[in-house]
């Protein structure tokens, strides 16, 4: 019988993964087991259901959603994609409950589970092929799915995690009397080295092969000679995200873990991959060896994921807005390379610069592109040809990974805002001089720039040259208060002006525009009454308190109701997530307790003293 | 039973299966399938099984052409079921005598050899029971199988319950915009409905397409309303 009965079913699995690795007998047999389904757009599937019997699913055309059962996303699938593996392993069963929801109409093969097991009893090996697809296609996903063990590893602290293993030298042992200490006597990559009882520095293995061993320096030196002088440590009590963050920022992969100049334990990555899925760390690692968009769009469930857990966890909203940022920033270099791999080196120095909320690390997961690309003066009319493209591959391809493309289109791709250094120093020149209408508007984008890839000396004289202006102006800063106070938050909540008055969000607040951009304004403001280059807006009050322009009393106010708010719209967001929806920035007053409601109004009463103290002082009067 | 329901086309034709048994001489088989009670208007799709068909001719007169080949599916809980899948392939029927032909088991796959005409015809008159027949343009295979009715078992066109997803996507396109022109081919259509395109085809293939179209189109209709077979029904009837 070389006639297949269905050939339209069998000629498409035999093209798919595992389905390509079984004989084409077999796969006919299991096509002819095959129950059809259509699922419309919005209907769920449900795998957890033990009332029907089970099968693997096969997306014959359309796209699905995986969930898990609190709404957190898994994977997205589409033609071809494969899921219900459930039957690889009985036990997970129940701990595996997710739904898979159809975002377009879907056209999907079932094949029974049971079909499956008995095809496996007769053929072990063919197991196999369902089970490395499964860990393939499940991989990321899995990495995704935390349990709650792992999602508390977040905010769990380093002294639960680290391990004690580490050892302790003074600085005139000689080389091979602490290798012997690091190898012999303790088993550990790492030792920290005293002197007077301080901590003077650190050593690793690695250390020793590219220091030691790489340079044929003499083994009986002490030392002090090879090793990492003030190295980065950690407390016991500190977040392990935070210690992961400066492992990340650091590119270090060891830390001494140190309590009252104490050693207490060493915290390596190895520890937090062994043991834990250390998120962040992975998605950059995985973002860094992406090679093409599509790999990188794939991860965006992934970085869901990791902001769903942050801010689940609880995190401070400063360190969520800066791991988030720093998966933005890899994402960009990533494609930047992946760019300039195609096109060859760059014809000329440049940067990519980000404004905005990424800028200011204040990521969020709904943020959009702000980009530029700063050209040395030299580039010439084909040079920039060159840059255009780049910014189309990289512009475009973020919007492929779930950054949104910038409405207002201030990004690197449009010519305005691909140009060389002499020009944004024009620009920069003309707005401060002149800061009406369109103009406002693109410095208070551009207000806030931060080097991302490239000569970041541009960065750097943008800025010098943007002082130089603002101090000569002293209408400038006027203006610009007088813009930032032309909405006043809330006075109570239920104050039916700010709700919005109709259409999807109707009797909602908009917290970003009613609260939040409130308050950057202000601390932009600050920041560069002072002359401050800090990007962050706590950073900025916290440099405008030092100034002496801010009170203690009112710094402290404001970060509080900053805080406060910047959780209270994480918490909305991750709630809409959790059912599914896509985030936004509108609340229903209806929606929350006394408690929040006696702290929002608290908040926005802040927000409005700060607005009246703005104006004061820095109003043109 | 309301005045309205007794002019529904299922209640005709319930009334015209009660008479055509009363009036005609019918061989056992035939007689047994027409009892069967028809789906009540009420009646869930999601809980009626349905055969759907594809027959391959030589032509279009059901009076000189001949039959080459069948091709069904079954679709019941709003699942296509593969494992009731069949594709035969017709014998040259003047070789087979209607009285020599029992009801043989029809295999998934009697493609090398194939089966005679009368058996395939009584095979499936003994599957149909209270099934709905499904076809895309039901007027081929309605023709040819009562030509077979009138020619071997004497009797007048069958008071069959045919469900047509030709009808139903012209009722779907005309409501829409009575003027349009839309392309109501079985591929045409499910275009529309981003159902993947079959390269090759055979009678099972177009008949598995045609199912696959039927599940497309319940959905479609049971959005936002009550799904009733009546209903159904009713949208798949010729204009």
């Amino acid at each position: 019988m070389d006639e297949s009965l269905l050939p339209n079913v069998t000629q498409f699995l035999v093209q798919i993964d595992p389905f390509d690795k079984l004989p084409k007998a077999v796969v006919r047999e299991l096509a002819q087991q095959i129950k059809i389904i259509y699922v419309g757009q919005g209907e769920v599937v449900d795998l957890s259901s033990d009332k029907q019997e089970k099968h693997l699913y096969i997306i014959r055309s359309g796209e699905m959603e995986q969930r898990k059962k609190n709404g957190v996303l898994r994977a997205r699938l589409e033609s071809e994609d494969l899921f219900g593996f459930t039957f690889l392993d009985s036990e997970v069963n129940d701990e595996q409950g997710y739904q898979a929801i159809a975002i377009e109409n879907c056209l999907l093969y079932l094949i029974p589970h049971s079909a499956l097991q008995t095809l496996f009893k007769q053929t072990p090996e063919y197991a196999e092929h369902f089970a490395s697809q499964a860990q393939v296609r499940l991989n990321s996903a899995l990495d995704v799915v935390w349990s709650n063990r792992e999602k508390g590893l977040f905010i769990r602290k380093v002294k639960d995690v680290a391990s004690g293993r580490i050892a302790v030298v003074t600085a005139d042992m000689s080389i091979q009397a602490v290798a012997h200490e690091m190898r012999m006597i303790k088993r550990t990559s790492c030792a920290v080295i005293y002197e007077n009882d301080q901590i003077v520095g650190l050593i690793t293995d690695r250390d020793m092969t590219k220091r030691v061993i790489a340079e044929g320096y003499p083994i009986d030196l002490p030392i002090k000679g090879v090793m990492t002088s003030t190295p980065l440590i950690v407390s016991p009590d500190d977040l392990v995200l935070h210690a992961a963050s400066l492992m990340m920022q650091y590119n270090v992969r060891n830390l001494p873990v140190v309590e009252d100049n104490k050693v207490v334990g060493l915290l390596t990555t190895s520890h937090l991959v062994q043991n834990h899925r250390m998120q962040a760390i992975f998605l950059i690692e995985k973002i860094k060896y992406a090679v093409s968009v599509n790999e990188l769009a794939e991860l965006t469930a992934e970085r869901q994921a990791i902001f769903e857990a942050l801010v689940e966890g609880k995190v401070v909203p400063e360190t969520i807005g800066k791991v988030m940022a720093m998966i933005f920033d890899a994402y960009t270099r990533r494609l930047i390379n992946i760019m300039i791999d195609k096109l060859g080196e760059p014809p000329c120095e440049f940067s990519w610069i980000v404004a905005g909320s990424h800028a200011r690390n204040e990521v969020h997961c709904l943020t959009d592109q702000d980009s530029a690309i700063v050209l040395s003066d030299e580039a010439t009319a084909n040079d920039r040809i060159y840059f255009k493209h780049l910014a189309e591959f990289v512009t475009q391809g973020l919007d492929r990974c779930d950054y949104p493309l910038c409405t207002g289109n201030y990004m690197a791709s449009t010519d305005k805002w691909c140009q060389p250094l002499n020009m944004w120093q024009h620009y920069y020149k003309k707005w401060v001089a002149n800061p009406e209408y369109e103009r406002l508007l693109n410095i208070s984008v551009f207000l806030e720039i931060r080097t991302v890839f490239g000569n970041p000396q541009f960065e750097k004289q943008l800025h010098e040259c943007m002082h130089t202006h603002i101090r000569n102006n002293k209408e400038f800063l006027g203006i610009l208060v007088k813009d930032a106070t032309n909405t006043n938050p809330p006075l109570g909540i239920f104050n039916s002006l700010v709700l919005e008055k109709s259409g999807e969000n109707k009797q909602t607040l908009n917290i970003k525009k009613y609260a939040i951009n409130l308050i950057i304004d202000l601390a932009r403001i600050y920041a560069l009454a002072v002359g401050s280059d800090a990007l962050h807006t706590e950073a900025r009050f916290e440099a405008a308190k030092k100034a002496g322009v801010l009170s203690d009393d009112a710094f402290k106010n404001i970060m509080g109701a900053y805080r406060f708010i910047l959780s209270f719209r994480f918490g909305h967001q991750l709630a809409a997530l959790k059912e599914g929806k896509l985030p936004d920035n509108h609340i229903n007053p209806d929606s929350f307790g006394s408690f929040e409601r006696k702290h929002l109004k608290d908040a926005f009463r802040i927000i409005a003293d700060q607005q009246d103290a703005a104006k004061l002082r820095f109003g043109n009067h | 039973m309301a005045i309205f329901d007794y002019f529904h086309p299922l209640s005709s034709l319930q009334r015209q299966r009660e008479a055509y048994l009363k009036t005609h001489q019918l061989p056992d088989l035939l007689k047994q399938s027409l009892s069967c009670e028809l789906p009540s208007l009420e009646a869930k799709c999601a809980e009626l099984s349905f055969i759907v068909l594809d027959i391959e001719t030589t032509g279009f007169d059901p009076k000189q052409d001949e039959i080459l080949s069948f091709g069904w599916v079954e679709v019941s809980n709003l699942q296509i079921d593969l494992t009731s899948s069949r594709h035969v392939y017709i014998q040259n029927s003047d070789k087979v005598k209607p009285e020599s032909a029992v009801i043989n088991h029809i295999t998934p796959q009697m493609l090398a050899n194939g089966a005679s005409l009368h058996d395939v015809m009584n095979y499936g008159i003994s599957q149909l029971g209270n099934k709905i027949l499904v076809a895309h343009g039901t007027m081929i295979e309605a023709s040819f199988i009562n030509e077979y009715a009138r020619k071997y078992w004497k009797v007048p066109p069958l008071p069959l319950l045919w469900l047509d997803t030709l009808c139903l996507e012209k009722h779907f396109a005309t409501a829409i915009d009575h003027y349009s022109e839309v392309d109501l081919t079985l591929g045409g259509t499910r275009k529309r409905y981003g159902l993947p395109e079959y390269n090759s085809h055979n009678a099972l293939v177009d008949a598995l397409s045609a199912a696959e179209l039927l599940l497309a189109q319940q959905k479609r209709l049971s959005r936002g309303s009550k799904d009733s077979f009546g209903r159904l029904y009713r949208l798949s009837q010729r204009k």
